[in-house]
């Protein structure tokens, strides 16, 4: 099948910008979005609940193949941590891949992805110093 | 572990403990028989598919790529809702088994699995994993029930205890790499279970398991169902829906269980 009316899920059992959904909440909105859209879906890899843990966001993305389409709840399943995130953005990178966030009706390609994540990123913001105002292009 | 406890333990709970898991005949083959009836039933009268319990093994021979988790997801659907508690008729396969090992007041997942491994079907793959990555309980053990013979790579694998545990202990380690390059450097400690119809297996999910894709000839059609005891306990994380009510019910409570759930003292001033 053509992998661009595919589109491969990714859920989490873990709590995403501020909401909690359990998984097959999470499932039946990707198959939804799947079947308005006309795409295939892909059974997700499940996120284990360990707290900071991206280990099937990982697998998920090291799975996918070039131009691959990733069908998530939210931009905020990604890590806050920027390290990891980064690590992640390589690989995403280096496939093209497209991603279908749910809750923001976004689809983004990965040359939009830092700057969707970054937006949203924003949330977190706690007094931030210098260093982190310049990181995200606040400061000159 | 616990040594003292295991000296009376059946020779299946030790098996249990040192396996992960043991097989033993069904014990409702009638049921057995009547769900596999169901699902060619279902499969002609629903999808157009004729086949007989001698050639459910070729379903991949009738059945399209693009159809397979429609008719999954389908029945699925269809035999949870055949009865009251398909998990209650689910247990009835191997019930003393599983009374042995868990107990008898139970709490059940609330819909019975139902998976189709296909030959070279990469879209139904379940990667190496513990069913407590996603917060389910370590108290639970899970009962597979196969429609068709599971062997070599149509069947799910395990790995056993004490290799599961070292690898989950320090599972924050795999976060990049993940884990399925732990079957290439760890063959031996993966054990692909030969499960024939007629048979149950009764695993712990705190093992390592999963499937690969299957590289025979034969699609393996299979149930699985978990059952721990009804007081063990479940996940204290306050977001996770792997609870009583949201993920698990109660099966088997016991009249001393139903007496304390409707016992009121007065509490009037």
């Amino acid at each position: 099948m053509n992998q661009t009316n595919e589109l491969r899920g990714y859920v989490t059992v873990r709590r995403f910008g501020g909401y909690a959904l359990p998984v097959p909440i999470q499932n039946l909105l990707l198959r939804n979005y799947c079947e308005q859209n006309k795409l295939s879906y892909k059974l997700p890899l499940v996120e284990t609940h360990l707290d900071d843990n991206y280990m099937y966001l990982n697998e998920t993305i090291k799975k996918s193949t070039k131009h691959e389409n990733i069908g998530m709840c939210s931009i905020y399943m990604f890590p806050r941590d920027k390290a990891k995130y980064k690590i992640l953005k390589a690989e995403i990178d280096n496939k093209s891949l497209k991603f279908h966030f749910i809750f923001e009706n976004n689809i983004v390609t990965s040359e939009d992805l830092d700057e969707c994540y970054y937006n949203a990123s924003l949330r977190f913001l706690k007094g931030m110093n210098a260093d982190q105002q310049r990181e995200l292009g606040l400061l000159k | 572990m616990l040594e003292k406890y295991q000296e009376n333990l059946s020779n299946n709970a030790k098996k249990l403990l040192e396996h992960g898991y043991f097989i033993v005949k069904t014990q409702n083959k009638p049921l057995l028989d009547l769900i596999r009836d169901s699902f060619l039933e279902f499969l002609k009268s629903e999808h157009g598919i004729e086949l007989d319990k001698n050639t459910l093994h070729t379903l991949h021979t009738v059945l399209s790529d693009k159809n397979i988790n429609k008719v999954r997801m389908s029945f699925f659907k269809y035999i949870n809702k055949s009865s009251k508690h398909f998990s209650l008729d689910f247990l009835s396969l191997a019930q003393d088994a599983l009374f042995d090992v868990v107990g008898t007041e139970l709490a059940s997942n609330k819909m019975v699995n139902f998976s189709m491994q296909l030959p070279g079907d990469e879209t139904s793959l379940l990667p190496i994993h513990s069913d407590m990555f996603s917060g389910e309980s370590p108290y639970q053990i899970n009962l597979w029930v196969p429609l068709t013979d599971a062997h070599d790579s149509n069947a799910m694998f395990i790995c056993n205890p004490k290799f599961s545990n070292k690898v989950i202990k320090n599972i924050r380690d795999y976060e990049q790499q993940g884990l399925d390059q732990l079957i290439q450097e760890h063959p031996k400690e993966f054990t692909f279970l030969k499960v024939a119809y007629g048979e149950a297996l009764i695993f712990s999910p705190t093992c390592l398991h999963g499937n690969i894709i299957n590289q025979t000839n034969e699609t393996r059609l299979s149930f699985n169902c978990r059952y721990k005891n009804l007081y063990s306990p479940y996940t204290e994380n306050e977001e996770s829906e792997k609870k009583l009510g949201s993920f698990y019910q109660p099966i088997t409570p016991k009249a001393a269980s139903l007496i304390g759930l409707t016992f009121e003292f007065d509490e009037s001033d």
